[in-house]
């Protein structure tokens, strides 16, 4: 038998079966490097579950009862016994509970609000508005994440999005990760998404690889689009997102020709592609292997991004008919 | 399960769902957030979700959709901070709590600082290892709810919370002398 790896902690947890618990207590028995790391588990897991207990402030407890004031039946307190005010929720209860955008891989997007300020602010004229455009259609700048750990999570989300779909875990939980995109019916197949992209002005893959399937796509708040495939040998998730590339940061990053262009190697396990394909950001994480990857990235152009005036102007139309037909 | 049985069920008071269940949510928040102020934003977070979603609630599956929206909550809060490359815990904070924690000894809801290192540590982790073990070494989950919790598989739950206390128990070690900080064969295992 080989070491217990991961093994030790379900044995420490009483969560393998009966023999398979005996085999690796047998293994423990005559393995120091395993007996040791046992040891080691068990300790941690005594340390934690010692913790003391926390027991929440009178003022929260009172705060919640206020939650059902006034709203519920007979068991409502009624607002009585508060005797602090209540707080009022915090911000983030108010707001749209946007689907989980997968950690920092998309970098930053800057200046996103000042642009949404300009909108409201300055579509006055003609000879206005085309100004405003113009400042509009001013780069976003995407540094995307070069740490492999990243693209990781945002793999590992996918799986984790997929099982919780299956279990109906994180449906009703008011928190779901996943959000699937008005307008697409995932189960038209690939093709069909494709076309979405293609209709709505994203670079979009000419075909995906034999036997894939779209398992999810999202649109985020800040304009990224998030496709996640999974393909016979592993998940693939294109990301696209409004901007320009932040070359600066990925400079050290190795290249791969990708559409007679190349794009930064982020990261090789899992792959983690990204170029510039005109206005937009195209990223690609994946664990799928390299051919599969090779195969999508190949047949979305890479394009330098344009900061002559008229691209500008268009950007900047985007930008509008995006914050007008927006949530 | 035996609901059957049970002549027509009465929907408990909201009295009673806070009365029961804040405790728990509270101490669940707290042990992922890592301070009281975080950890009382998500409880009332949690709450809200609960009042909102009430006329779905049915009985026997309230805990675990409890642990669920408390740790999805928290973990969706988390990806959004990190995307806005903001670190709200920062050493100060740690140092500020600990200072008031002192000073009041007998507020109960402030002796989490006698766990001040362990809770630390548990910072220290990555918040999907940190959701793992919380809920199962302090919640006490099985491998099977942690893993319907967090929506992931058997698989990744063993091995989030093997790597977490292979983090954790170099970070405290001072707290089980026996433990022998050895671990060589961490790096070699990230492809189970």
């Amino acid at each position: 038998m080989t070491h217990l790896g991961s093994l030790t902690s379900a044995l420490v947890d009483g969560q393998l079966d009966p023999p398979d618990a005996e085999r690796a207590l047998a293994h423990a028995a005559s393995c120091p490097q395993c007996a040791a790391e046992l040891a080691a588990a068990r300790a941690s897991r005594q340390v934690l579950s010692a913790i003391h207990d926390v027991a929440p402030a009178p003022d929260l407890t009172a705060r919640l009862l206020a939650l059902g004031a006034g709203d519920r039946g007979p068991g409502a307190p009624g607002g009585s016994g508060t005797t602090s005010a209540p707080r009022p929720p915090t911000a983030s209860l108010l707001a749209p509970t946007h689907p989980f955008p997968a950690g920092g891989m998309r970098g930053d997007v800057v200046g996103r609000r000042g642009a949404r300020r300009w909108v409201t602010s300055s579509v006055v004229g003609v000879g206005a508005a085309a100004v405003a455009l113009f400042v509009l259609g001013d780069a976003h700048v995407v540094v995307p994440s070069e740490r492999p750990a990243q693209a990781m999570a945002l793999l590992a989300h996918v799986e984790d999005a997929a099982a919780g779909s299956t279990s109906g875990a994180s449906q009703d939980a008011g928190a779901s990760t996943t959000g699937t995109l008005d307008g697409i019916d995932l189960g038209g197949g690939p093709e069909a998404v494709l076309a979405w992209m293609h209709a709505n002005g994203w670079p979009c893959p000419g075909e995906l690889p034999a036997g894939a399937t779209v398992t999810a796509i999202r649109l985020t708040g800040d304009e990224v689009l998030e496709v996640d495939v999974e393909t016979p040998r592993g998940q693939l998730v294109l990301t696209e997102q409004r901007g320009i590339l932040d070359t600066a940061t990925v400079a050290g990053a190795d290249r791969v020709d990708v559409g007679g262009t190349s794009a930064y190697v982020l990261s090789r396990s899992p792959w983690h592609l990204a170029w510039q394909s005109q206005d937009t950001v195209v990223e690609i994480v994946s664990d799928a292997g390299r051919d599969q990857v090779q195969q999508v990235a190949r047949t979305i152009p890479a394009e330098a991004f344009s900061d002559a005036p008229p691209a500008r102007i268009v950007r900047g139309w985007h930008t509008v008919t995006g914050v007008i037909s927006g949530p | 399960m035996a609901v059957t049985t049970e002549e027509q069920w009465v929907a408990p008071s909201w009295e009673d769902i806070v009365r029961e269940h804040s405790a728990r949510v509270y101490r669940l928040a707290y042990r992922l957030t890592g301070n009281q102020h975080d950890a009382e934003d998500l409880t009332q977070e949690v709450f809200v979700r609960v009042f909102r979603s009430l006329s779905s609630y049915t009985p026997g599956t309230f805990e675990g959709w409890l642990h669920r929206i408390t740790t999805n909550l928290f973990l969706d809060q988390v990806r959004r901070r990190q995307r806005v490359r903001i670190d709200p815990i920062g050493e100060d904070t740690s140092r500020i709590a600990t200072a008031e924690g002192r000073g009041t000894p007998e507020r109960g809801y402030e002796h989490a600082n006698l766990d001040h290192d362990v809770q630390r540590a548990l910072d220290a982790l990555a918040p999907e290892y940190r959701a793992a073990v919380v809920l199962c070494d302090i919640e006490g989950l099985s491998y099977e709810e942690i893993a319907v919790t967090l929506g992931i598989k058997l698989g990744t739950v063993r091995s989030r919370i093997h790597r977490a206390r292979a983090q954790l128990r170099s970070a405290l070690v001072h707290r089980a002398p026996g433990l022998v900080v050895d671990q060589p064969r961490d790096r070699a295992e990230v492809s189970p």
